[in-house]
């Protein structure tokens, strides 16, 4: 457990994962039949980089076991709020899930509503107004002023029948 | 070269370009401003407005929130001790002091005329030197450009801090691998695993606003920073006279002088940019002051806070030289830009001044009018701009947020963009924890479809064989320095391990 508390080895672990599964992908990749033996192909550049990262994720992994007690990640992360951060993070998630769902104006004031008392805002119809005040004048802006077409939902298409 | 300067004046001087001038710096000080938000972010949240302009004024604007926001940075340094951006610490060490000891106003004074100074005389050498450059690297080949693409992804690693050379090279190469992505030039399918909304790859707009505006507004709510302690405190700092007497002015004129050049010339250089320049000058004019004035750097002396802030602007436009001129960004400031001009179908580098000299003369003077206009309007409205400052985290971070989100789905409208940017930040706050630099990331994902396509007519044009990189007496001048940039912070990592390793067996 010790031995993985600490930010440059995790880091340059996850980097050496993430490039032998690139450099997997990377030998998956088809070759344009009509190249015949050229020598650079869509392999090329992306085996090319795979091999490098590695390389350098291996010598950073080298180096910070070399560096015992330095960058501890448990230290690092000390005092964090995690709760609100990964709240907001769900709560992006949300919005772009149901963005098509329920249009531009309804799923954004959620947003904002609910990340606005996710930070603490306690004075729910101060938020809930700037919140409303500012997607309708955003939409307005958009909409009215842009002529910029932003998606009404699923759900004013099925309640209304209208496409907007 | 005349013709174009016209073409360029008169872009420059028409009345939208220079609201847009007069936009960019005034959203760019207020976001500047905002402790965790530098100007790559105010840059990115631009971007998406930029879209809807033809790309002289889109980029007029970015350059006007360039620095607007280096220049709010040095506001909130001053003000709060709260450096908005990293070349903005060194402004700290004593235009804090200053501003605590009641002298707010002169210290924002000396900030704005020394970063007026130095963009200026940074101007005037950005002039002179980018038609030379741009008429040098106008014999590149192929070759050269793949050599330069490989020295741009190296240096801005090299430039890290210490122990972070091999760190920065592992986030280029990530950005590079990121950048190969959907569709290659031949028409094959990259890792975009059956997935149509990755055949044209991941957009740029995308990676910077994930990386830099949503990543910093999720590690603010990480941190918990409160800023009502900031408010409180710019709300009762009493700002004084913004006025400074002949003898000050006198002062520090030098200092004003030496720090332009120097700032200039680091800037140039690929990966130093404003941070390094800064404290370069500080450092310098520590050293040159007499005994007795050396005493007062850090505790609010004039030339302290002088030096850095004409070093940063000086190095700010230096950054642009190599954009301009060779097509590779200098810093992650000017790499956002480069991603920029290309989604504006614009290749920077020597054609640029051939091909467009509207958009490359107006930019160059629009960084001109740009300070005038922070001279002129920015400073007399510094009380009522930190006054913004006092608008709640709770309402500030969500907005940003909001902004971030829609800048990139008005762009493509479409939602996946949304979710896979929400993973990207997510990515890049765990990096920014594990002390992993985003900005090379976000420069290898720009010069990666440059270099592939150089790499790959280079290549093409030597019959499959490599010797181009030993046989063009340019291309091997630029690889050997590429060697050098890249083996000598190595070798120092390396030696500096071996004496930690040393020192454990000796205490063992």
């Amino acid at each position: 457990m010790h031995l993985l508390d600490n930010k440059d080895r995790i880091g340059s672990l996850l980097l050496l994962v993430f490039s032998f599964t690139y450099l997997q992908y990377a030998f998956e990749l088809p070759i344009d039949p009509t190249a015949g033996d050229e020598s650079f192909n869509a392999r090329t550049l992306p085996i090319g980089l795979a091999i490098a990262a590695i390389a350098f994720a291996l010598i950073e992994l080298f180096f910070s076991a070399r560096r015992v007690d330095e960058n501890r990640i448990s230290e690092a992360v000390q005092g964090f709020s995690w709760i609100p951060t990964l709240s907001l993070v769900l709560l992006m998630v949300v919005y772009s899930l149901l963005f098509s769902k329920l249009g531009f104006v309804l799923s954004s004031y959620l947003f904002l509503h609910a990340s606005f008392l996710i930070l603490g805002e306690r004075r729910i119809f101060l938020s809930g107004f700037i919140a409303a005040s500012l997607v309708v004048f955003l939409w307005l802006m958009l909409t009215r002023v842009f002529g910029i077409f932003l998606d009404s939902g699923d759900l004013y298409r099925f309640l209304f029948g209208l496409v907007s | 070269m005349i013709e174009g300067i016209l073409t360029g004046l008169y872009t420059a001087f028409s009345p939208i370009n220079l609201m847009m001038v007069l936009m960019g710096c005034f959203a760019g000080t207020f976001i500047g401003m905002l402790p965790g938000l530098g100007p790559v972010s105010a840059i990115a949240l631009m971007i998406p407005i930029t879209y809807g302009l033809d790309p002289a004024s889109g980029l007029i604007l970015i350059a006007g929130v360039y620095y607007g926001a280096i220049f709010g940075g040095s506001t909130s340094a001053i003000l709060i001790n709260a450096p908005g951006v990293s070349g903005a610490v060194a402004t700290a060490f004593d235009g804090y002091p200053l501003a605590q000891s009641g002298q707010a106003g002169k210290a924002l004074a000396i900030a704005a005329y020394s970063s007026f100074a130095g963009g200026t005389i940074g101007a005037i050498l950005l002039f002179a030197f980018v038609p030379f450059l741009a008429q040098v690297s106008l014999s590149f080949q192929s070759a050269d450009y793949f050599a330069l693409m490989l020295f741009g992804c190296t240096a801005i690693a090299a430039f890290s801090g210490k122990g972070q050379v091999v760190k920065a090279i592992l986030m280029t190469l990530l950005g590079l691998m990121l950048a190969t992505v959907g569709e290659d030039p031949s028409g094959i399918q990259r890792f975009t695993f059956g997935n149509p909304d990755l055949y044209d790859g991941i957009s740029f707009l995308l990676l910077s606003m994930a990386t830099f505006a949503l990543a910093e507004a999720l590690i603010v709510v990480l941190k918990g920073t409160s800023e009502s302690g900031s408010a409180s405190a710019m709300e009762s700092k009493n700002l004084g006279s913004l006025k400074l007497s002949r003898q000050e002015a006198k002062d520090i004129a030098p200092t004003v002088g030496r720090s332009s050049i120097l700032g200039f010339f680091v800037g140039i250089l690929p990966g130093a940019g404003a941070t390094i320049a800064s404290f370069l000058a500080y450092g310098m004019e520590r050293n040159l002051a007499p005994d007795e004035k050396k005493g007062e750097f850090g505790a609010g002396s004039h030339r302290g806070l002088a030096a850095p802030e004409t070093a940063n602007n000086a190095a700010s436009t230096g950054s642009f030289v190599p954009l301009l001129t060779l097509g590779i960004p200098g810093s992650a400031t000017t790499a956002v830009m480069l991603g920029a001009l290309l989604s504006y179908g614009i290749q920077p580098g020597p054609r640029l001044y051939i091909d467009n000299p509207a958009v490359f003369w107006s930019v160059i003077i629009s960084m001109y009018v740009g300070n005038v206009f922070l001279l002129v309007l920015n400073l007399p409205l510094i009380p009522y701009i930190s006054k913004l400052l006092r608008v709640s985290r709770q309402f500030l971070t969500p907005i940003i947020l909001f902004f971030s989100l829609m800048g990139v789905y008005l762009v493509s409208f479409n939602t996946f963009d949304l979710t896979i940017m929400v993973l990207v930040a997510v990515l890049a706050v765990i990096f920014r924890i594990l002390n992993y630099p985003l900005a090379p990331l976000l420069l290898g994902f720009i010069l990666g479809g440059m270099l592939e396509d150089n790499l790959r007519r280079a290549l093409l044009i030597w019959d499959g064989s490599f010797a181009f990189l030993w046989q063009r007496p340019i291309t091997l001048t630029i690889v050997i320095v590429t060697l050098l940039t890249l083996c000598v912070p190595l070798i120092s990592t390396v030696r500096d391990c071996r004496r930690v390793g040393r020192t454990d067996s000796v205490s063992d």
